[in-house]
């Protein structure tokens, strides 16, 4: 089973997701900056980052974890990765997409306007309010994927 | 596994996809520029919804054992091909999917009729300005097709 965590317009909320399904981060206290900054991919989305999988490591029980970012239009890929299973005859289950979706999606831009301008330290601590606004959503989240 | 996977994408999934599609396993002539009534017996021609978009619809097998799609993938179309390739290489099937964008060969007639059609739901106004503006395109679509096609056949 591999799970994908999936941003819109962003990687700071699916890396911070996929750092709790692999106990690499804490869930019970929202992190520090410095602890987010050391997470991979933990950074503002670019151009090339457009619907690429990045692999972020592997469980103990061997699932897969993978991050993505999609501009806009998030649930089009919920729907074409479940028919692309159905295609190939898998269960569904064989690739699970969590989506990690900010309230606002122009804050996504923001950072990667900032990002894109060298910004990149603004553009992380915009990416860490973010993660710390939304980080008992995405505690509760992981409750719900069966880590 | 038989042959690829042959994904075409446009916007909605409701003209320039299908219509690619439907030459492809020749449903449609490529030589010649079907009719209005040859166009809307095609099933998905102009009855797509926004829910049925990144839905990949089965269109058949082509002479090379390939499979046929087709899916609207709205102005993500380049993004939705990189999550379906990584998601095929995640479990181990990377090399069988190949995604033709149609949304170049699309006219503007296209694009308005398939808005008021499909976005606004005024059919009987929407309607004939697609088949109208798809029967335009189709020389550019057919060209396209063939192209695919020998590809695939090498």
């Amino acid at each position: 089973m591999n799970y994908l965590y999936l941003g819109l317009a962003d990687l700071y909320l699916p890396a911070t997701m996929a750092a709790i399904h692999l106990h690499t981060l804490a869930s019970d206290v929202a992190p520090a900056h410095q602890q987010l900054l050391a997470l991979p991919f933990y950074r503002a989305v670019c151009k090339n980052d457009e619907g690429t999988l990045y692999r972020v490591g592997e469980t103990e029980a061997g699932d897969g974890v993978y991050i993505a970012s999609v501009k806009e239009h998030a649930e089009i890929f919920l729907r074409g990765v479940d028919s692309l299973l159905g295609v190939y005859k898998m269960p569904r289950h064989a690739v699970k997409v969590v989506p990690c979706l900010l309230e606002n999606p122009q804050v996504g831009h923001l950072c990667s306007l900032l990002g894109h301008i060298g910004l990149h330290h603004f553009a992380d601590l915009v990416g860490t309010r973010l993660v710390h606004n939304r980080f008992y959503d995405l505690k509760n989240a992981s409750k719900t994927v069966p880590i | 596994m038989r042959g690829k996977h042959i994904i075409y994408h446009c916007y909605g999934g409701a003209h320039s996809s299908v219509t690619a599609a439907a030459i492809h396993l020749g449903k449609l002539q490529a030589a010649k520029v079907p009719t209005g009534d040859e166009l809307l017996t095609l099933t998905l021609f102009d009855r797509q919804t926004k829910e049925d978009h990144g839905q990949l619809h089965f269109f058949g097998f082509d002479e090379w054992e390939n499979l046929v799609f087709s899916v609207g993938c709205r102005n993500v179309g380049k993004t939705m091909e990189n999550v379906l390739q990584g998601v095929a290489t995640m479990v181990g099937l990377g090399d069988e999917l190949m995604f033709i964008d149609t949304l170049h060969c699309v006219s503007i007639k296209m694009r308005i009729g398939g808005y008021i059609s499909r976005r606004l739901g005024l059919v009987t106004i929407g309607r004939p300005l697609v088949v109208q503006g798809t029967r335009e395109a189709y020389p550019k679509i057919a060209e396209l097709v063939q192209q695919v096609k020998n590809e695939v056949s090498r």
